[in-house]
């Protein structure tokens, strides 16, 4: 689903995702991070210029890790640039603000993965 | 052990004598608590693990005794026989109920005996006492669903336990965090003799005056103490003293590495993706008016507050890792973002 708003496109976790999302690695149950970060790029796909704006309220409870998988590994896994990733995303989270730090710290630390 | 000596044992251990018994016997401490008889409590458990699991000797564990509980001692003893019953037999360890009526009150309501699937003749415990603790039934998974801590949050709700929505759903996101951290770095890969792989066992109880409210989380990993590499230590510290914000002694005990791994992700040092788990944890500890945050492992007990932090190190080993929130409100439980 896709929502557009005064301020451009909108992606949900609660309602584009899953309102109960889960750990880190699909290993680890459904709604993982690294399922989140593969619907994310699907939409991102669709959307492929202006800024969308993550909506991280409506979920019943959201772990760091899940957070880190889906916006650190744009990076660490996916090789976006981190001035990519800022510059695409707006976060939104009015219940929690502690998300977006997490988020934003995610992205401050994380770096492209190399092959072994 | 021969008759005289096991009449002797009977006499001196205060349980009942029965000349046919075959079994090894297990005498549990009168104080059954991490907290306030730590050495007594795991070295029961290493002695249920060493006699039934390694020594697969059948054994009869005597609850008569015990006096004084604590959840979280519970939760750890509960998860040492659901072990044993799940992967050895039912037969192999079998109990006795203790004396003391409010303590075999307390354990039928946490959970204890439906866990372990005990139907048997002990008294009635449905009077209702207005000064007991209101329980959550011990619940155990192999798995890390997300609904599962959705839905333990709904049922303390149940209970009488009111949270505002940014306390709510921190708290689910911080037991999100402890499965996670149980599925992930629990049980690493070629750690031999692990028992029950990614299993792990919750409760909860709520006071009389519905004022505070306790978590426990128990898993039956290699502990965290062992997830730390020495370097690791080395590299974490020092990147937390110049920073300003390494308080505990520089040797590597099994406390001081519980507290090196609650600040991993923020010393910046290693993978990005190991330690964000507690920062969830302390991050509801710190938006709470009085919380608690108790970390055991292994030899090692780490307890952070918002004003401050202490370790504890042990002589025994818990074998094992209990992660426990607490925390105090005189109404709804109310977090405002500190920012």
């Amino acid at each position: 689903m896709m929502l557009r708003d005064n301020q451009g496109v909108t992606f949900s976790i609660a309602r584009d995702f899953s309102p109960h999302p889960g750990l880190r690695y699909k290993s680890q149950g459904k709604n993982s991070g690294e399922t989140a970060r593969a619907q994310l790029l699907k939409f991102m796909a669709n959307h492929p210029s202006g800024v969308v704006t993550i909506d991280l309220d409506g979920t019943r409870g959201m772990g760091s890790s899940f957070l880190d998988e889906v916006f650190g590994g744009l990076i660490r896994k996916e090789r976006w640039r981190k001035q990519d990733v800022k510059g695409r995303f707006r976060f939104k989270s009015d219940l929690d603000p502690s998300y977006i730090e997490t988020i934003e710290d995610s992205i401050a630390r994380a770096e492209p993965e190399t092959a072994h | 052990m021969a008759f005289a000596e096991r009449r002797n044992f009977a006499i001196q251990h205060k349980i009942p004598f029965d000349p046919n018994l075959r079994r090894a016997q297990i005498v549990a401490p009168s104080v059954l608590c991490l907290e306030r008889n730590f050495e007594g409590t795991v070295s029961l458990l290493q002695e249920i693990r060493d006699t039934v699991f390694t020594g697969r000797q059948p054994a009869l564990l005597h609850l008569s005794n015990v006096e004084e509980i604590e959840v979280a001692a519970v939760l750890a003893l509960a998860a040492e026989v659901y072990c044993i019953r799940h992967t050895i037999g039912k037969t192999m360890l079998t109990g006795t109920y203790p004396r003391n009526k409010s303590v075999l009150r307390a354990m039928d309501r946490m959970g204890y005996f439906k866990m372990l699937e005990v139907v048997g003749d002990r008294e009635a415990t449905d009077e209702h006492d207005p000064d007991e603790p209101h329980y959550l039934k011990f619940f155990t998974h192999n798995r890390a669903e997300p609904e599962i801590a959705d839905m333990f949050v709904e049922s303390l709700e149940g209970n009488l336990f009111e949270l505002n929505a940014l306390a709510r759903q921190r708290l689910v996101g911080a037991l999100k965090e402890a499965m996670g951290n149980t599925d992930e770095h629990a049980h690493p890969e070629g750690t031999p003799h692990l028992r029950m792989r990614r299993r792990w066992w919750m409760s909860a109880w709520i006071s009389p005056s519905h004022e505070d409210l306790t978590v426990a989380f128990y898993d039956m990993g290699v502990g965290i103490p062992n997830t730390i590499k020495l370097g690791e230590f080395e590299a974490i510290i020092n990147a937390l003293m110049s920073l300003g914000r390494w308080r505990f002694e520089l040797k590597p005990t099994d406390s001081t590495l519980i507290a090196a791994a609650t600040e991993y992700h923020r010393s910046g040092t290693g993978s990005d993706e190991r330690g964000r788990g507690f920062t969830d944890m302390k991050r509801f500890v710190d938006t709470c008016d009085d919380g608690v945050l108790r970390v055991i492992s292994n030899r090692g007990t780490y307890i952070y507050r918002k004003d401050g932090e202490r370790t504890v190190d042990h002589r025994g080993t818990l074998g094992g890792t209990i992660v426990e929130w607490s925390f105090r409100h005189g109404g709804k439980v109310e977090l405002y973002d500190a920012a």
